[in-house]
C-alpha cells in the first residue's frame, strides 16, 4: 500500500488484482445488478489511488478497508436510487452459467468454496440475527432504521447484531476461513 | 447457551453497541459516544478488532463474481491519464511511455492530439497547464468540532475538501463551504457525510482571490449567510 500510496501505477495494477473482485462481488451484492456494480467498483478504486489511498493498519487490513470503501459506495448509489435492489439468492452455479467461457483460476475456485462455507455459516445463524447483519451489513441501514423496518426495539436489534457476529467468530475459531481468526474473545 | 462476553471484558453496556459499530450500522448520537469511550478503553478497542474480524467475511460471503476485464482497463486508463498530469517532478513510470508510445501505433489519435496542442500553444492553456501545482493545506477544527480533521487539496483554481469525524448533522443539515474574500463570506458548496462519518466535498468557485475556506452547518440546500459557528477554517494565503 506504500507503493499505491506514492502513485506507482505498477502497484496499483497489483492492488486492483488482488482485491478487484471481492470488490466487485461485494458491490454487486449490495446494488444488485452489473452495470451499476461497475460504477461503483471503478469509482472505488479510483477515489483509493486519487486519495494518495490513506490506509491506517490499526484499522484492519488492506482488504477490509478496501471493502469499506466500496461498501460505503455502493450503499450511496442505492440511496441515490442508481440501482435496484440486492438479489440474496443468486448461487455459485449460477453465476457460473452466467460467466460460461471463462475457466476458473485455483485463486478463484477457493474463494468461491469459502464463499460458499461462509454462507452456511450465515444460514446457520437464526433468521433473526442473520436478518439485522444483512440489513445492517448489505443494506446500508443503521440499527434504528432495522429497529423501526422490523418493528423490533433498538436494544433487541444491537443484541441480535452481537449474538450474530459472536457466532460467526466462533465459526471462524473452528477453523473455516480466514488467517486472522482466533476466535477467543478478549 | 452464549456467554455474554461482555462480562469478559468488562464493559457490558458497550457489549451490544460495539457490534452494531462494527458492522457500521450503530446511528448517532450512540456512534459519537462510543467513539469517545474507544479512545481511552483499550479494552473495547480490543474487543472492537475481533468483532471485526466477523465483520471482514462478510463480503467473502456472497457470490464471487468475476470482473468484466473491460472494467479492469477502464480503472487503468484513468490511472495513467491521472499520471499523464505531472505533479512535482516525479519520476514518469515505464507504463506512461508505453501509452505514449501507444499514440504513435494509432494515426488518428496521435493527429488529434497534435490538433488539441497546437490549439493549446494557440491558447496560451498549456503555459497555465504544464505549470500546476498541487498542494495539501491544514484545516483546522473550531472548539465546536474538536474531534474533526480535514485537509484541503488544492490543485491550481480549485480544491477538494476531505473531511473524517464531523459533528453530527440534525435533521434536514447539510454541512456548507464557504470562500472568505475580506470581510466577505460566499457560498461554495455543500455536502453530507458518509456513514463512516468521512465525506468530500468540491470547493468551487475561484480562489485566486480567496482568503479563506471555512465549513458550518447549515438548513437542507445551503443558506447565503452562515448561520450556526464555524466548525472548519483554512487559510489559503
Amino acid at each position: 500500500m506504500t507503493l499505491v500510496a506514492r502513485r506507482d501505477p505498477v502497484a496499483f495494477e497489483v492492488f486492483y488484482d488482488r482485491h478487484g473482485g471481492a470488490a466487485y462481488s461485494l458491490a454487486h451484492r449490495i446494488v444488485g445488478e452489473v452495470g451499476t456494480a461497475e460504477d461503483v467498483s471503478q469509482e472505488a478504486f479510483l477515489s483509493i489511488w486519487r486519495s494518495n489511498a490513506r490506509f491506517d493498519p490499526a484499522r484492519g487490513s488492506v482488504r477490509s478497508w478496501t471493502l469499506g470503501i466500496v461498501r460505503n459506495r455502493a450503499i450511496d448509489a442505492v440511496r441515490r436510487g442508481a440501482s435496484r435492489p440486492p438479489r440474496l439468492d443468486l448461487d455459485d452455479e449460477q453465476l457460473l452459467e452466467s460467466h460460461p467461457s471463462r475457466d476458473l483460476t485455483d485463486a478463484e475456485a477457493i474463494r468461491r468454496e469459502t464463499a460458499r462455507e461462509l454462507r452456511g455459516a450465515l444460514a446457520a445463524l437464526p433468521p433473526e440475527q442473520s436478518k439485522v447483519i444483512e440489513l445492517g451489513y448489505f443494506g446500508g441501514l443503521s440499527h434504528a432504521e432495522i429497529a423501526e423496518l422490523l418493528g423490533d426495539p433498538i436494544g433487541t436489534v444491537k443484541g441480535r447484531m452481537r449474538l450474530g457476529l459472536e457466532k460467526i467468530r466462533a465459526t471462524l475459531a473452528e477453523g473455516l476461513a480466514g488467517d486472522d481468526a482466533s476466535g477467543a474473545s478478549p | 447457551m452464549t456467554e455474554r462476553p461482555g462480562s469478559r471484558w468488562g464493559h457490558d453496556e458497550f457489549a451490544d453497541d460495539l457490534a452494531a459499530y462494527a458492522l457500521g450500522a450503530l446511528a448517532e448520537p450512540d456512534a459519537t459516544k462510543l467513539e469517545r469511550h474507544l479512545q481511552d478503553c483499550a479494552a473495547c478497542q480490543a474487543r472492537l478488532r475481533w468483532l471485526r474480524g466477523a465483520v471482514e467475511v462478510l463480503p467473502g460471503s456472497g457470490e464471487q463474481l468475476i470482473p468484466p476485464p473491460a472494467l479492469r482497463e477502464r480503472i487503468l486508463s484513468q490511472v495513467y491519464d491521472d499520471l499523464r498530469e505531472p505533479v512535482g517532478g516525479d519520476a514518469v513510470p515505464e507504463r506512461r511511455w508505453r501509452s505514449w508510445r501507444g499514440l504513435a501505433w494509432r494515426p488518428a489519435t496521435a493527429l488529434a492530439a497534435v490538433a488539441l496542442l497546437l490549439a493549446g500553444i494557440a491558447g496560451g492553456y498549456f503555459v497555465r497547464g504544464s505549470g500546476e501545482s498541487r498542494s495539501v493545506i491544514a484545516v483546522h477544527p473550531t472548539a465546536a468540532a474538536s474531534d474533526a480533521a480535514a485537509t484541503l487539496e488544492r490543485v491550481d483554481g480549485s480544491a477538494t475538501l476531505h473531511v473524517r469525524r464531523m459533528p453530527a448533522l440534525s435533521r434536514g443539515q447539510v454541512y456548507e463551504v464557504w470562500l472568505r474574500r475580506g470581510a466577505r463570506l460566499d457560498p461554495s458548496s455543500v455536502f453530507v457525510l458518509r456513514r463512516d462519518r468521512t465525506g468530500e466535498a468540491a470547493v468551487s468557485g475561484p480562489l485566486d482571490d480567496a482568503d479563506g475556506v471555512l465549513v458550518t452547518r447549515e438548513p437542507h440546500g445551503g443558506s447565503e449567510q452562515p448561520t450556526s459557528p464555524v466548525l472548519l477554517r483554512a487559510s489559503l494565503h
